[in-house]
């Protein structure tokens, strides 16, 4: 069930022992929560607003904004929106599904789905980014991985290694060369691999150049 | 001496003033209406305002306006504005100083008189009328009823969006095209039950022309999310969904087609299950072959969910043919301020019939984390991985042969340190080291990112890096110049690279590579939002040009 080898173990020690570590040093805390699941007002807390609602509110029922209602989420709650947030209707985020605050100690998953099933952590801004959510810098955090992107792999669309990429899939991965090329490697007959037995280590005679040059040290 | 004389007089007259200061309180006001050189605020007479009072009005766009109560009421005021050009919108923030005096000369309310005990006394009575919903940290006035997810109107929000990518690879004409367009759409309380009805589609363009015989060509339309949602909220905790979607209670087990229960009690704790089919996890999403049951139940220390655990269990079939069974712990320990913790562990239980992997408890996947973020700005990460082949019948990754399975594994620990030197000014490190069957190597990064580089609004990012991977050595430098633009961005980067392939037998093993890219990034231009890349790759003698676009329009 542990990692088998010694570094793996070590590895293994040293997170479990940061982890341990984080827990056990977190000082004792008193914070105001906003009373959202005891019924109380609405799921914005409108306690330091103006008193005249007509300031934003149109309507019998109190549920209509002005056109031209705007509020500085930053300078008003000293929490400011970037990016497609700003932009967001308010009960995107404040709505009956729970505190606001607790969404938001759980980072973009506690109102975003997370369709990578929690596989890639929780720090979605590694890859995305506010403005419209595509992901850039795949190829700088290759660089991070066992299989760094390099020569026509660094052009290459993520599904031809990542099946499940389109749907947010992308562990676990096999790195070696024949899980991906195995077609690849069928239809080499020029030599034939497969007759000579030349059916793994491709890395021996093949760079991430091109597939249809090898070079052999003779 | 001089200077002490200069002290002196400059005291004595700020003094009144400081008396002044003291004797008196600053009343924020809002301004709700205003034409012509005059506004109305919404305070009055009721808050200590007199005829002749001085406003300050501190309008959002800068700068501060003075006028004069000419009128009070006891809810509202008049507002001379000093400058009859400047109409402050509604909500303008103000503030006008107001003698402390005056706010205690407000008429005290008039109490009544205590009644005169009876001669002939009876027990006093307990006050027995409940308050109505009222509970400690209400306001004691002004209860407003919040409306229900049935009540509120009806509303559709989403977003359509398209994206092209193109890569052309001087490698006998390697191009690789893949276009996609799709939507997802959320309709809140689409039937007036206070319901969701999610959908989310797209459909994916592609051909590749690869110098072999892999060429890949299609088109195909996925139904990624349709679904029905309701309850879940604070007037229903009892949530169902039906359809298409992720599961929400553990969503680490993945989308159903189906349906999930879930409930979450007064306390915070939550519980559920579910029962569906498993759509494959490719381009095709298709679904009828694995069935799924699955239950959770999540603890949470308190209401505010700080720290919570939680433990899932999921039954799949294959075929009709059992086939995984796999149990999830999570860990999350995310206080407000201090260190926060998740730790995820997918856990699969083999049976004698699994031969590659053997009956027994296998650690699949896991993945934890610990982190700080300061007010200063510096962070710190730690995160460690573990991954494994599961051994299953349902086809989720490219196939691996037993040995595989029974043997290949993948670790890593990643430390991450971000300084926060000045203003404008950040430090990034980041180092890793992993190991798994055959081999170990590591990685690491130091980044400088400088915010109004030479000019206000501009930014500079400088990185050197290094890795060792499974097939090379790398050795690299990254540099990205640009500038924040009114909605956007625009950054020129350009990263070297000397890699030296590993297992390479033949002495010409190294392999330099240069990467340029020209990419921007509007958000909400015209209601639109774009991505725009132009990226060319260069190594040994090859090279290969990117190009990449995205368009997003939310509604």
């Amino acid at each position: 069930m542990v990692p088998q080898n010694c570094a793996g173990r070590l590895l293994c020690v040293l997170a479990a022992f940061s982890m341990a570590a984080a827990c056990l040093t977190n000082p004792t805390e008193n914070v105001q929560q906003h009373l959202w699941w005891s019924g109380l007002g609405p799921v914005l807390p409108h306690e330091s607003f103006p008193a005249d609602c007509s300031l934003c509110h149109v309507g019998t029922d109190w549920q209509g904004l002005r056109e031209d209602f705007e509020f500085d989420h930053g300078t008003e709650t000293g929490v400011p929106l970037y990016g497609a947030h700003a932009s967001a209707a308010c009960l995107r985020c404040h709505n009956d599904r729970g505190p606001v605050a607790v969404f938001a100690e759980q980072g973009c998953a506690g109102c975003h789905e997370d369709l990578h099933l929690g596989q890639l952590g929780t720090d979605c801004t590694r890859c995305h980014q506010e403005e419209t959510w595509r992901p850039v810098g795949q190829i700088e955090l290759h660089n991070r991985t066992r299989f760094p992107l390099v020569g026509v792999h660094a052009s290459t669309s993520c599904h031809r290694c990542h099946p499940g990429a389109e749907v947010g899939r992308f562990v676990p991965t096999d790195t070696e060369c024949v899980t991906c090329h195995q077609n690849d490697l069928a239809n080499a007959v020029n030599p034939n691999h497969i007759g000579l037995g030349w059916v793994d280590r491709c890395d021996r005679c093949h760079l991430p150049r091109t597939w249809q040059q090898a070079e052999i040290d003779n | 001496m001089r200077a002490a004389l200069h002290l002196v007089l400059l005291l004595a007259w700020l003094a009144p003033a400081l008396l002044a200061q003291e004797g008196s309180v600053t009343l924020e006001v809002r301004v709700t209406s205003s034409e012509h050189g005059v506004a109305w605020i919404d305070r009055g007479s009721a808050d200590g305002l007199l005829v002749g009072d001085v406003v300050l009005l501190l309008p959002r766009a800068g700068g501060t306006f003075q006028g004069t109560l000419s009128e009070v009421g006891e809810r509202s005021a008049k507002v001379a504005l000093q400058d009859p050009a400047f109409e402050p919108p509604s909500g303008t923030r103000g503030q006008v100083r107001v003698p402390r005096e005056r706010l205690g000369a407000t008429p005290a309310p008039r109490l009544r008189p205590t009644p005169r005990r009876p001669e002939a006394e009876s027990p006093p009575v307990a006050w027995s009328r409940p308050d109505d919903d009222w509970a400690p940290g209400q306001p004691l006035l002004a209860k407003v009823r919040p409306p229900r997810p049935e009540e509120r109107p009806r509303s559709i929000y989403g977003r359509a969006y398209t994206i092209f990518d193109y890569a052309d690879s001087s490698e006998d004409e390697r191009t690789d095209l893949f276009l996609r367009a799709g939507t997802n759409v959320t309709f809140e309380n689409a039937f007036g039950h206070g319901e969701r009805v999610l959908a989310d589609l797209e459909w994916n363009v592609r051909d590749v022309d690869v110098p072999d015989q892999d060429d890949e060509n299609g088109t195909e339309l996925r139904l990624d999310r349709l679904s029905y949602a309701v309850g879940g909220t604070r007037y229903e905790p009892q949530h169902w969904e039906f359809g298409r979607f992720l599961l929400s209670g553990m969503p680490e087990f993945g989308v159903v087609d189906g349906v999930e229960w879930g409930v979450r009690t007064d306390s915070g704790q939550r519980f559920g299950a579910s029962v569906g089919f498993m759509p494959e996890p490719d381009e095709e999403f298709q679904s009828g072959e694995d069935l799924q049951f699955s239950g959770y139940y999540r603890w949470v220390a308190d209401e505010s969910e700080q720290f919570a655990l939680a433990g899932g269990y999921q039954k799949t079939f294959h075929n009709g043919a059992a086939d995984r069974d796999l149990v999830v712990a999570t860990l999350q320990r995310l206080p407000r301020v201090g260190w926060t913790s998740i730790a995820t562990l997918w856990l699969d239980l083999y049976t004698s019939g699994d031969d590659a992997k053997g009956s027994g408890i296998g650690l699949t996947q896991a993945y934890l984390s610990s982190g700080r973020r300061w007010e200063s700005g510096h962070t710190f990460d730690v995160v460690y991985t573990h991954l494994e082949f599961p051994e299953l019948e349902r086809h989720e990754f490219l196939p691996v042969t037993d040995d595989q399975l029974a043997d290949d594994h993948a670790e890593r620990l990643a430390l991450s340190l971000g300084l926060q030197l000045t203003d404008d000014t950040r430090l990034s490190t980041g180092v890793g080291a992993w190991t798994d069957e055959d081999e170990s190597g590591g990685d690491g990064e130091l980044t400088v990112g400088i915010e109004d580089f030479l000019a206000e609004r501009n930014f500079m990012d400088l990185s050197v890096f290094g890795t060792r991977g499974r097939f090379e050595t790398a050795l690299g430098a990254r540099f990205g110049l640009g500038r924040a633009l009114e909605q956007g961005r625009l950054g020129l980067y350009y990263e070297f690279s000397a890699n030296r392939l590993d297992g390479f037998t033949s002495a010409n093993d190294d392999l330099p590579q240069h990467r340029l890219r020209l990419a921007s990034d509007w958000s909400g231009w015209a209601g639109w939002d774009v991505s725009a890349r132009l990226e060319g790759v260069l190594y040994d003698d090859e090279h290969a040009i990117l190009v990449g676009l995205y368009l997003q329009r939310s509604f």
